[in-house]
């Protein structure tokens, strides 16, 4: 019973998390001063190796083109990037529905076709319509990449989040997806900084 | 021997009352895009405006990596199918990938107007969002 309340109270706080917003930004903080960043390991998405080490070079670049130095994990700097990956998908698979007409001969079991009637069936017996059209829904393959990734800035001598972001993007290829994700999560950044 | 296998499939197909595009769905589905292709193709010379065709030729394009040439099927596709969300969905997806995000932008907001999906609806959004503050 104990075991039980301790699980539901752990999964209440779990969901309570997951459900909160992490603040965006620390309000009075001097994001003026950040002009270096150590951007710490970014972990593999699972199943996907060498997925982190894609993710924490494109992140890295992108910090440079804004202007921002990267300090080296041996010599950190007061600033620190974590990075996790929340979606590396490199073949998103959807499917999606068609609407396909078929002619020609369909074969159609009475006894399955009939059993809601209170006529007597004939079990086994199939009946075939020549030149008839049906339309059915079936559905296609759709292959496309999505990456997401979750980004928070903590200033380690503080010890707070002073910064974070979410951000998830789909693509044709998997260039065009991780830059536009890591774009798209710094964006927020990149207009703090500008100010 | 690949012919030989494309013309067993397709008596198959037939003898069964199954169409050459359901059975190029079914190929699609299996990875065998040059033998879907064969028969979209085949398709395609009698249903030249056919949506669906369309749109499975331009799923084969891109598995090929063919932009270019994918974005005229799916904008074919659309032409006689204007409301179906994940047309608008692939053609922005093209368009983006080709650079032209104005044509992207429209085929986004096509996309979130006609998604019945909340998948599909967020993901659109998202792409407005993304594309609107470049």
């Amino acid at each position: 019973m104990r075991y039980l309340k301790i699980t539901f109270l752990t999964l209440c706080t779990l969901l309570h998390c997951a459900t909160q917003q992490v603040p965006l930004l620390q309000p009075g903080y001097d994001y003026s001063k950040i002009k270096t960043i150590t951007v710490q390991d970014v972990k593999d998405f699972p199943y996907a190796k060498g997925s982190g080490e894609i993710v924490f070079n494109a992140l890295s670049d992108h910090l440079m083109e804004l202007g921002i130095d990267i300090a080296e994990i041996q010599n950190p700097s007061n600033i620190l990037l974590l990075c996790s990956i929340s979606d590396f998908n490199d073949k998103r698979t959807k499917y999606i529905p068609i609407e396909i007409i078929d002619k020609g001969s369909t074969a159609t079991d009475r006894a399955y076709a009939e059993s809601d009637n209170s006529e007597k069936t004939t079990p086994g017996r199939k009946d075939t319509h020549i030149g008839e059209t049906i339309t059915r829904t079936k559905e296609i393959k759709y292959t496309d990449i999505a990456v997401g990734i979750k980004l928070q800035l903590l200033d380690v001598g503080k010890n707070m989040v002073v910064w974070s972001s979410d951000f998830t993007y789909s693509a044709l290829n998997q260039t065009e997806a991780l830059n536009k994700c890591i774009d798209g999560a710094l964006r927020p950044l990149k207009k703090i900084l500008k100010k | 021997m690949k012919s030989i296998a494309l013309i067993v499939i397709t008596a198959f197909g037939i003898c069964f009352g199954q169409s050459e595009l359901g059975q190029a769905i079914e190929l699609v589905n299996s990875n065998r895009y040059e033998e879907a292709e064969n028969l979209v193709d085949t398709y395609l010379l009698d249903h030249n405006d056919d949506h669906r065709a369309n749109f499975i030729k331009a799923l084969i394009l891109i598995h090929k990596k063919h932009y270019n040439n994918a974005t005229k099927f799916i904008e074919k596709a659309i032409a006689s199918k204007n409301d179906k969300a994940e047309y608008y969905q692939l053609a922005g997806q093209l368009y983006e990938n080709l650079k032209n995000t104005n044509s992207a932008i429209q085929a986004w907001e096509k996309c979130h107007a006609h998604a019945k999906d909340t998948k599909l609806f967020v993901e659109a959004k998202i792409h407005l969002n993304y594309l609107k503050k470049k």
